[in-house]
């Protein structure tokens, strides 16, 4: 038998020669060729080509982690047996122990632990790594004092806490006799920290949490669930938190299966904030939401209530809120879910326009959410979440639901009162026993007796007495794996706690207790087929479903512009980076035959969705108009671009808009003053037409109104974000609407761009380009009032071009209607 | 307050289709297919003889694929079973049997609550079988 290298070198040889069938019987009869053998041939040397690169993948891998799919690989796998799957542990040890004995011969030094690894040298980890380094950050600190500062030093009481030549015992006596003296510090109830961090009337800061992560989160929060993220996610600093962007899996295919086929998602989304309102009084609750949202109906304010609407200020739109309305005694609630980036803004908006026996509870870092969703989401949740009674209504209703798909309609509301779900026995529920029961006529029964709603419950997670209850007994993963050792029956309601569950455009939504929530994700990640996403996947899934995700979508809102400003920014830097041959020449880009002359390259600003641009286009060829049916000359020709006039100004040193060179210039000049400026304005050149009218902007500095539109493109074509949106030329209707698919069309002047794609991409759910954008109003509206899009004059029609390119493509449209 | 309609009681209004209560297993996704009235007659034609080709050989295991259908959707999905039957050669089998809606009314003013009601519809469920007409 050959030694094993020899063994292993011939393996290798052997995977990498690839059979083939060299006398080929179909072609010696006769040069007659037999088209069956041959074919038979042909595809056994095919199927020999893929066997042959698989079985040299397998034959020159060493470890067996090698083989195992990306989803399974751990960083420590090569040294760490637990981190390999259990049925390929003993596969690894061997591995392992062979690679050891190769490097024992060559280092004799080391010594060797119970399963042949190496022991390195101890270096000083965690802990004392820590001590070691604050103490010389401390050092570093002292010697930079002036003598002044020293003295101050010294003589402070702190002094007096030098424990160096102290006992453990005496040490401990001193600190609890400082503990005792200041008496107001709160008693917490449970062992692992957790409380709860409401305030009234005042923004809540947040807790310090653990004295080592301290300092990285003084900026940015963490989430409850942030250690766990950042091992398998990217994460991203914005809006005051860490939040998880997408999963380090490529997953975009995958999730959109969960979406819509197999398995689900789920999303910590307890950075979108939590704000409650409540009064005594309905009336002046209604009053204040009516203030905020404009109209809502009576609808709307029922006990358990879910709507979502545009949140005003002042006549501005800031973004989208979700509102709940619950009730308990005589308390009225309105929680209102808002997005991080608008959330400061409307506090102090509130606060300050409130009536006096409205209370504003800032819930920001007490009350956490997950988001679920998938077709199986209603057995998930049943089988994490269980009743503390199953006697009650409301936990009778939730169980008997519980083998539903995701055919449940919206709205839907439950509060229960649920055991530690790290406790739990998870089981299914047998769906046998709930087999004969009408799910119909249950769900007419909850809505009109509201019979998933339990008073005592919503006052536990809506008061501060109620969530701090919930921490009682807490226990920490240690404890809990200790109780599971000793005992075989654990008393499963040592702790339990209140939740909000309720499914709102198709996704199951949760509200709890802050410090809750990393037990239930604890129990959600070990579920098959369900995978954890980002603020990209929820992208994804609104993009799919042909909707506006907030706030990358809401550029006429402040936060939207500004993001869409600043990712521009980010994809200019990084084309910067780039060497001339690879960067796209956007200034020598040939748009239109009649315009390149005095219009070069791509329109507007070429990274981000330029509404300026735009704003100011529609301004300068409204003037233009009019100035030109003043001087009852003909309408202007585009086809005639350039005349032997030079520039004139008026008084104020504006420029005059007489000829179509003028409009480009004027552009031009005032893009160039703004930039000038060293600090950017706040103006948002575009806004929401909201009852169906548009404009035509009367100077700079007015809005222009807009609308957003989603479509999808005929026939095939790679949409982009921050594409072109053209109108239809009127004369050229039936050019496009005949050549809808064809790709060398014509590409009107830039007199007909309308807006821009905000979003745009290839979708998975329709199976085609398509996109979510904004366009100027008037190409909707004018002329007809009818509904129809086919009796208007655009028939639905809208020309899509990506930025940078010159080929150009028709989509039908239809409006989104924000409420 | 909304109170319980009447049966067949004409209201007025927006009416929101609710899907029918459906039970979940994600074992079934490997062997059943839900014909939509949108859904394209090819493409579930192909989904189906793929699903075919690929049954599950271990538990739980299954020798013919289910393909739902409701309302509107039945002659499509009649037609497709036909297809395996008359083209392909499959055995095939054609229950017929009645499904509960849910449809929600809204009256366009959000004052008034929407209303539930219960409507029975009919539907046909198909089983291919992999094995050949007999």
């Amino acid at each position: 038998m050959p030694p094993k290298s020899s063994y292993k070198q011939l393996q290798r040889k052997k995977s990498r020669h690839i059979r083939s069938e060299t006398n080929d019987p179909s072609l010696n009869k006769n040069s007659i060729l037999n088209v069956n053998e041959f074919l038979n041939s042909r595809s056994f040397e095919i199927n020999e080509l893929i066997k042959a690169q698989l079985n040299s993948k397998i034959s020159s891998s060493t470890r067996v982690f090698q083989n195992l799919p990306r989803k399974l690989r751990r960083r420590t796998a090569s040294h760490n047996v637990k981190r390999i799957p259990k049925r390929l542990r003993n596969r690894a040890l061997r591995e392992m122990q062979i690679n050891n004995n190769n490097n024992n011969n060559n280092n004799n030094n080391n010594e060797i632990d119970n399963i042949n690894r190496i022991k390195k040298k101890k270096n000083l980890k965690g802990k004392d790594l820590y001590r070691i380094k604050m103490q010389k950050n401390l050092l570093k600190l002292l010697t930079n004092l002036n003598n002044e500062e020293k003295k101050i030093l010294n003589n402070n009481s702190i002094q007096s806490l030098n424990f160096k030549n102290i006992k453990l015992r005496s040490r401990i006596k001193i600190l609890s006799k400082i503990i005792s003296k200041n008496s107001n510090l709160q008693k917490i109830n449970n062992e692992i920290g957790s409380f709860d961090n409401s305030s009234i009337n005042s923004l809540s800061i947040p807790s310090i949490g653990k004295m080592k992560f301290f300092k990285r989160q003084r900026q940015f929060i963490w989430l409850s669930t942030h250690v766990w993220h950042a091992k398998r996610a990217h994460m991203i600093k914005q809006y005051g938190f860490q939040i998880p962007l997408t999963p380090t899996q490529k997953i975009y295919r995958l999730s959109h299966r969960n979406f819509h086929l197999k398995g689900g998602m789920y999303w910590d989304k307890s950075y979108i904030n939590t704000l409650i309102l409540k009064s005594d009084n309905l009336e002046s609750l209604k009053s204040i939401l009516k203030f905020l949202f404009k109209s809502i109906g009576e609808r709307y304010f029922q006990n358990g209530s879910i709507l979502q609407k545009l949140i005003y200020i002042d006549e501005e739109i800031l973004g989208k809120v979700e509102i709940i309305n619950l009730f308990y005694d005589s308390t009225f609630n309105s929680i209102l879910k808002i997005h991080p980036s608008i959330y400061n803004r409307i506090f102090q908006y509130i606060l300050k326009n409130k009536p006096e026996e409205i209370q504003l509870e800032d819930n920001k870092f007490s009350l956490g959410s997950i988001e679920l969703i998938g077709s199986n989401s209603m057995k998930i949740l049943t089988t994490i979440l269980k009743p503390l009674t199953i006697s009650t209504k409301e936990s009778d209703f939730f169980i008997k639901l519980s083998n539903e798909s995701n055919n449940l309609p919206n709205g839907l509301i439950f509060t229960l009162q649920i055991k530690d779900p790290r406790l739990i026995n998870k089981k299914f529920i047998d769906s046998k026993i709930y087999e004969n029961i009408d799910i119909n006529d249950l769900l007419i029964d909850i809505k009109l007796n509201k019979s998933t709603l339990n008073n005592e419950i919503i006052k536990n997670i809506l008061t501060k007495e109620g969530r701090n209850k919930s921490y009682e007994n807490q226990l920490s993963l240690k404890s809990i794996g200790k109780l599971k050792q000793t005992n075989d029956n654990i008393d499963q309601s040592i702790a339990n706690f209140p939740i909000i569950l309720y499914k709102f455009e198709n996704i199951w939504k949760l509200i709890t207790p802050w410090y809750w929530i990393l037990p239930i994700w604890y129990q959600l990640s070990h579920i098959s087929h369900l995978n954890f996403g980002g603020i990209l996947q929820s992208r994804q899934y609104e993009f799919e479903l042909g909707k506006l995700n907030f706030p990358k979508d809401y550029q006429f809102t402040s936060i939207g512009y500004k993001e869409n400003l600043m990712n521009g920014e980010l994809i200019r830097q990084k084309w910067d980076k780039k060497p001339k041959s690879k960067k796209k020449n956007f200034i020598k880009l040939k748009l239109n035959p009649t315009e390149f002359l005095f219009n070069l390259g791509e329109l507007g600003d070429w990274f981000n969705c330029d509404w300026r641009y735009l704003q100011l286009l529609k301004f300068g060829w409204g003037k233009l108009d009019t100035n030109s049916n003043d001087n009852d000359n003909d309408k202007i020709n585009i086809d005639e671009p350039l005349s032997s006039r030079s520039s004139s100004w008026d008084v104020l040193y504006n420029r005059e808009i007489k000829e179509i060179h003028d409009v480009y210039n004027f552009i031009h000049d005032i893009k160039l003053f703004e930039s000038l400026k060293e600090k950017s304005s706040d103006f948002i050149p575009i806004k929401l037409s909201e009852s169906n009218d548009y404009n035509i902007p009367s100077n700079p500095w007015d809005q222009l109104l807009v609308k957003p539109i989603s479509f999808e493109i005929f026939g095939k074509g790679n949409l982009q974000n921050n594409a072109r949106i053209y109108a239809i030329p009127s004369n050229d209707r039936l050019y496009y609407q005949t050549n809808n698919t064809n790709i060398a069309l014509k590409i009107p002047h830039s007199k007909y761009l309308i807006g821009f794609v905000t979003t745009g991409n290839y979708n998975l759910l329709k199976g085609c380009n398509t996109g979510v954008g904004l366009i100027d109003a008037e190409y909707l509206y004018q002329g007809s009032n009818d509904n129809n899009n086919n009796n208007k004059d655009h028939k639905g029609l809208v020309l899509v071009r990506n930025s940078g390119s010159d080929v150009i493509r028709v989509a039908k449209f239809k409006e989104i209607n924000l409420v | 307050m909304t109170e319980r309609i009447q049966k067949n009681e004409r209201i007025e209004g927006k009416i929101i289709k609710h899907n029918p209560s459906k039970q979940y297993k994600y074992s079934t996704t490997e062997y059943t297919i839900n014909i939509q009235s949108k859904t394209p007659y090819v493409s579930a034609l192909k989904r189906a003889s793929k699903m075919l080709k690929l049954l599950p050989k271990k538990q739980p295991k299954k020798d013919y694929i289910i393909i739902n259908g409701m309302g509107k959707a039945i002659s499509k999905t009649l037609s497709i079973a036909l297809h395996f039957q008359y083209v392909e050669g499959n055995k095939v089998e054609i229950l017929t049997k009645t499904v509960e809606v849910l449809d929600e009314f809204d009256d366009g003013n959000e004052d008034n609550d929407t209303v539930l009601r219960k409507r029975k519809i009919s539907a046909v469920e198909i089983h291919i079988f992999k094995s050949a007409y007999d």
